[in-house]
């Protein structure tokens, strides 16, 4: 029953979208062209932006109550 | 997990095949375009869904319960898509957000949940299992031995090849003797 999401979050994490650290290499492109993808750009990196929002946001929740 | 046993489905009560077809074009919610077409619309609708305290209350329990959160969301998705306020696309698109907005509930809560990222069950075990009980059976009743590495396949199609046929063949394709 769940194999659909797992596929989804396996295949969002494998992208890349979700690391911090990738944001700045996937720049690079043709001739150094490429501009990072923005929210909006792609549906896919659009939910990877807010899921990075909600992890941040949980982040600070268990900071907050420990 | 809870399962379904076989001998509790009622048979005579399931769908006809193409019982689907029969109902006017259009008239179910998902035969006609979605409410939400973009994958923001789609998230916002789920923010609003979970701020409803109601919803929330009821997610935190299943999930206290054990259901895992992959589970959950795929439920919740393939519903909206069945009322018809999402495409199934855009549902796997926002899996990922639903799941971590879960997460987020869940933690305000306090409560332990899983998430369902692990694959299922290897079975291979099990099969092995059932294939050893299997030979024995097989010895028991033939009083053979099976040399161990030598599958019942290999040894049915090899008996196969070696018996002759008493009578000749008599296939469609067989050349009679002149």
């Amino acid at each position: 029953m769940s194999k659909m999401a797992r596929m989804a979050i396996n295949n969002l994490n494998k992208s890349g979208l979700l690391d911090d650290a990738t944001a700045t290499s996937t720049a690079k492109g043709f001739m150094g062209n490429k501009k990072p993808k923005a929210v909006g750009d792609d549906p896919t990196s659009t939910v990877a932006h807010f899921v990075k929002l909600l992890r941040k946001q949980r982040k600070e929740l268990s900071n907050a109550n420990s | 997990m809870p399962t379904v046993s076989p001998s509790t489905v009622d048979k005579f009560n399931a769908p006809i095949p193409g019982e689907s077809l029969t109902s006017e074009q259009g008239s179910r919610p998902w035969q006609k375009p979605p409410q939400f077409s973009k994958v923001e619309d789609v998230m916002n609708y789920y923010v609003d869904k979970m701020s409803d305290p109601k919803l929330s209350g009821n997610a935190v329990s299943i999930m206290e319960s054990g259901v895992p959160l992959t589970m959950l969301s795929e439920t919740l998705m393939t519903a909206n898509v069945m009322e018809g306020v999402h495409t199934i696309d855009v549902g796997i698109l926002v899996i990922p957000f639903i799941v971590e907005m879960l997460e987020y509930l869940a933690d305000e809560a306090g409560v332990k949940y899983e998430l369902g990222l692990e694959e299922e069950e290897d079975n291979s075990v099990v099969d092995s299992l059932a294939a050893k009980k299997a030979f024995e059976r097989f010895e028991q009743e033939t009083g053979r031995e099976i040399p161990e590495g030598e599958s019942l396949e290999q040894e049915d199609t090899g008996e196969a090849e070696e018996a002759p046929s008493p009578e000749g063949s008599k296939g469609l394709m067989s050349r009679g003797v002149m």
